[in-house]
């Protein structure tokens, strides 16, 4: 399945300290902080669409680990938050 | 013109008449009220305040009027109006003051959207200022009081304006600016006691006792602080302090992200404020380091404040 912003790109506001995010939807009208490992999936989707797998394997490139069945599991954990905050969402056909 | 220049008969005058038109910092209020005690307390508390610079020119009209108490004894109390509308009371005539304190935050804390206001205190010394936020009865206003008085300028107590940069605007030189307001700082129970002694020579209102949140008292601000209200200041310090009677003095550095997040639970607008909130706040936060001070006696407090922000420190970095 492929993912994308909620949001268009260009109207998220955010910072980034010690390789946390603070980012502004201005949808919602809320902040959030993202961890290290949030920060890299919406820095992905940032760049455009991408597959659950793709995001796993930089996910995977962020941790140094193998990517395998525990990234795929933890991105798609990382990817209902960001669902549920909502900044991100599956794309429909 | 200030407060001061005016004889007390001559403020009574006008507050039972036409009004006086009293500046405090960036807001100009229409006053008007027939409680003699509190023209006297105004003029004292308020001594070094502007009046009457634009007198056809203010924010709010705000009235002390006689109420429709019910109390023991002859006492009608007093009701508080916001341009020409009844917002609260009646209360008791002896708390016309606070209640005059109370509804000055209430109009800044509901009506203004040009700036991000947080429940916060700030002062400022050699170019640096500190903001100290956090819940009531964390130790905020005592702290603020404290280093008012020992060679901090006071920027303002209870509510703190941030102003946001507009996007046409040229970045300030020292990061966003607080826009300074500086009024009495209300001080409840023991806090009272303790900055009488460590400042034997402040002045303050009488204590009114009785009130839903104890006995309360205000701090007057300096005259120096007043006269300094129209420069704005740069923070650089974010201090979530927390009073734990007879405790150790603690000072634990928080990153930005959860100093960020603190600091906008303090705010009483950011979400309204969209965007251009945001971007103030994240700017703020670029510029400051945040630290929660744990304290048991202001003294202590003090010294740890003046391990980060050195009273030598003469500049904005």
């Amino acid at each position: 399945m492929s993912w994308r912003l909620s949001v268009p790109a260009g109207e998220l506001a955010w910072r980034r300290w010690q390789g946390e995010l603070v980012v502004f939807n201005p949808l919602s009208g809320a902040t959030h902080v993202l961890d290290v490992a949030s920060s890299e999936v919406l820095d992905a989707l940032m760049a455009g669409p991408a597959g659950r797998d793709r995001l796993a394997e930089r996910l995977a490139e962020l941790l140094e680990v193998e990517p395998g069945a525990e990234t795929r599991a933890a991105t798609d954990k990382i990817l209902d938050n960001l669902d549920a905050l909502g900044l991100a969402e599956p794309e429909t056909a | 013109m200030t407060l001061r220049d005016l004889p007390l008969s001559e403020v009574g005058a006008r507050l039972r008449g036409p009004g006086l038109v009293l500046t405090t910092g960036a807001f100009r209020v229409h006053l008007r009220s027939q409680d003699r005690t509190l023209a006297r307390t105004l003029a004292q508390a308020y001594a070094a305040h502007e009046v009457d610079r634009d007198p056809g020119c203010y924010h709010v009209r705000v009235e002390i009027a006689r109420g429709r108490w019910r109390g023991p004894g002859r006492d009608r109390g007093v009701t508080a109006l916001i341009n020409g509308e009844p917002v609260l009371g009646p209360f008791p005539s002896y708390l016309a003051y606070p209640m005059l304190e109370s509804i000055l935050n209430w109009c800044i804390a509901k009506q203004v959207l040009r700036y991000v206001v947080f429940h916060a205190g700030a002062v400022e010394r050699g170019g640096r200022a500190l903001v100290l936020t956090g819940p009531s009865g964390s130790g905020k206003s005592t702290l603020c009081a404290g280093l008012s008085q020992t060679g901090w300028r006071l920027i303002s107590d209870e509510l703190m304006l941030l102003r946001p940069g507009q996007p046409d605007d040229r970045p300030e030189p020292g990061g966003p600016a607080l826009i300074a307001n500086p009024r009495p700082i209300s001080l409840k129970n023991q806090a009272i006691a303790r900055i009488r002694e460590a400042a034997p020579q402040a002045r303050f209102t009488e204590a009114y006792e009785g009130t839903v949140r104890g006995t309360i008292c205000f701090l007057h601000p300096l005259p120096e602080a007043v006269a300094r209200a129209g420069e704005p200041a740069y923070p650089r310090q974010v201090i979530f302090p927390r009073y734990e009677a007879g405790g150790d003095t603690v000072l634990n550095e928080l990153e930005k992200p959860q100093g960020f997040m603190r600091l906008v639970e303090n705010s009483v607008n950011y979400a309204a404020t969209l965007r251009s909130g945001f971007d103030a706040v994240a700017d703020l936060a670029e510029a400051c380091r945040f630290h929660e001070l744990r304290f048991g006696d202001l003294q202590g407090a003090i010294e740890a404040i003046d391990s980060i922000v050195p009273p030598d420190a003469t500049a904005a970095a």
